[in-house]
């Protein structure tokens, strides 16, 4: 896969993971004002890294980048990055289904989620939004 | 409410007992609600196998407004400790707690939070109002809290919300027909009113929870107490520190109760603050709820009579009035919330006794009209003799406590617990309820939720 599509497919997952995340935040009626808060402040730090770095790479990109990438690097990518994007809504969405309990449990398991993923994704992001290096 | 057990989770920080080093302890004892002692605690935890100390103690009075020192009681004790807390037998002392058998502290959830070293159950001494409830000489309940200086960004945080340093969180705007609204004064601004700004802050505004009136507590160094006293003389009022004889007991840090005007309890609490002499100060909280209505006459004949008839059992006596009163609750939130019924369910709860009524209101909210609005609703109802008569029963009722969620469907007890309906919410409810009843127990389309 060209390392250009590589970072447009994963760019735009967390890009698209984030919107809805806060579109779920945010529009759903069944977080407290106090809570909807709280709870955009412990997504965003995280996300809003990640987002930055990708809006800053692709806003420099000049030509297409048609790089082979090693296809081992492009399913770990696709695969951590569709796992970290589907993850934090899936949450907020087992939230308000019931499943879990309260938002003290709420706010564990997004601390869980970002800690277990973050590192995998800041990596993943690193390399394929990374400020290039000066040759 | 939540502002009070946040101090008291905050004061309470347990400290782990380190082998070697003799613990310093907040102490209180009671035989019944109204026979406590308070005091400190000194054991050394050097040997598990032979721990020893002495537990310092005055005896509690309500409300505490003495001005002459009180006696001391010197309690020694001896015990173990063992993994689940301390096994302690206490020494005979006059007038002062006893207990004959041996107590086994267990690290609990009492009064001073997660690790206090708790004996017996404190709610099995009180009833809702805290009357005594249980009667008796022997020592019913114990808990030895782990002194540790609360930190100091508390002490600002009491009387201002954290973030903006201003007076908000205990504060309500009396609001009719509005709902309370947060009143919000810079934390400078306040503690440079006059008394007689404070006072006239305090009658504009509602607290949300009671405290004791006239009363503020500070955790201080007791060589500090002179110096306290000599700031409370220069302002004048003739506040007084009452119980600095407990920092006879041992030196370091004591809690000590300082009586102060009414209406300037939050006013002096910064001005104890501000003085130096203290590591913090605030005013002592009490629970809040929403009271008793006035009587709810019920005149259904199965109710009169079975109160009328000696030879019905009390066990069966109040079983007619009790579904008289569920089913009048089932109305009234059918015509508060048509559609209730659909998803709602009020519950009878064991009370353990037969003249108590508990029931739980679970379903599309009440207290506020919300289209996606859930509550669950406690209410509590007993028998009001004052008003019985051979034609009705008189029953008083209270919403004693309630929590809310939103949610497409009902959501789950756990993020029910999130939120907690306020006492003036549940009020305004327990109000229209009583308020609007008809005869025969039904409600008007008056108290139907306009959203």
């Amino acid at each position: 896969m060209p390392l250009d599509t590589l970072r447009i497919v994963v760019g735009l997952l967390i890009i698209l993971s984030h919107l809805t995340s806060f579109a779920m935040v945010l529009l759903y009626g069944w977080l407290e004002p106090a809570e909807r808060m709280e709870l955009a402040l412990i997504i965003s730090p995280m996300f809003g890294v990640y987002v930055s770095a990708i809006v800053r790479r692709v806003t420099m990109m000049e030509s297409y980048d048609r790089t082979p990438t090693h296809v081992a690097l492009a399913g770990l990518s696709i695969g951590i990055a569709l796992i970290y994007a589907l993850t934090v809504p899936a949450v907020i969405l087992a939230f308000e289904s019931g499943s879990i309990g309260n938002f003290g449990d709420l706010k564990n398991v997004i601390g869980i989620v970002e800690t277990a993923l973050g590192l995998y994704t800041g990596a993943l992001v690193d390399r394929l939004f990374g400020t290039p290096k000066a040759s | 409410m939540r502002s009070y057990l946040a101090f008291v989770t905050a004061a309470a920080a347990f400290v782990s007992p380190v082998a070697g080093a003799a613990e310093r302890y907040e102490a209180q004892l009671a035989h019944s609600a109204d026979t406590e002692w308070i005091g400190f605690a000194e054991i050394d935890l050097s040997d598990a196998a032979a721990v020893r100390g002495e537990l310092c103690l005055v005896r509690k009075e309500y409300p505490d407004r003495r001005t002459e020192p009180r006696t001391l009681l010197r309690v020694p004790v001896t015990g173990r400790a063992v993994a689940e807390g301390l096994e302690l037998n206490l020494g005979t002392v006059r007038d002062g707690p006893r207990s004959d058998a041996t107590l086994a502290f267990a690290r609990g959830t009492g009064d001073g939070g997660e690790g206090a070293l708790v004996f017996g159950d404190l709610l099995a001494l009180r009833d809702k109002e805290g009357n005594p409830i249980l009667g008796g000489t022997k020592l019913a309940y114990a808990e030895l809290t782990p002194l540790v200086p609360p930190s100091p960004d508390f002490e600002i945080s009491m009387l201002s919300s954290a973030s903006d340093q201003q007076v908000a969180i205990l504060l309500e705007e009396v609001n009719p027909g509005q709902g309370p609204v947060t009143a919000l004064v810079p934390l400078e601004e306040y503690e440079n009113f006059t008394r007689e700004q404070a006072i006239a802050f305090e009658q504009k505004h509602e607290r949300e929870m009671l405290y004791d009136a006239g009363a503020v507590v500070a955790l201080m160094d007791s060589a500090k107490i002179p110096q306290l006293q000599r700031a409370l003389d220069a302002l004048g009022d003739g506040a007084r520190v009452m119980n600095g004889e407990i920092s006879a007991c041992h030196g370091g840090v004591v809690q000590v109760t300082v009586s102060v005007p009414p209406m300037l309890e939050f006013w002096y609490t910064r001005q104890i603050q501000k003085s130096g002499a203290v590591i913090t100060a605030y005013p002592w909280g009490l629970p809040l709820d929403p009271g008793w209505t006035d009587p709810l006459m019920i005149q259904t004949a199965a109710v009169v009579a079975a109160f009328g008839n000696p030879r019905i059992a009390m066990a069966q006596k109040y079983r007619p009035l009790w579904e008289t009163l569920k089913a009048a609750l089932t109305r009234f939130a059918a015509a508060r919330r048509p559609g209730f019924a659909q998803s709602g369910t009020i519950v009878l709860r064991p009370s353990g006794a037969p003249h108590v009524f508990n029931a739980e209101i679970r379903g599309r909210s009440l207290a506020v009209c919300q289209a996606n609005r859930w509550e669950q609703i406690f209410v509590e109802a007993t028998v009001n003799p004052s008003v019985t008569s051979s034609s009705a029963v008189g029953v008083s009722l209270q919403m004693s406590d309630g929590f809310y969620a939103r949610g497409a469907t009902m959501p789950s007890d756990a993020r029910m617990r999130d939120h907690r309906i306020s006492d003036s919410e549940l009020k305004a409810l327990q109000d229209l309820m009583v308020g609007n009843a008809q005869k025969n127990l039904t409600w008007p389309a008056a108290v139907r939720c306009q959203q």
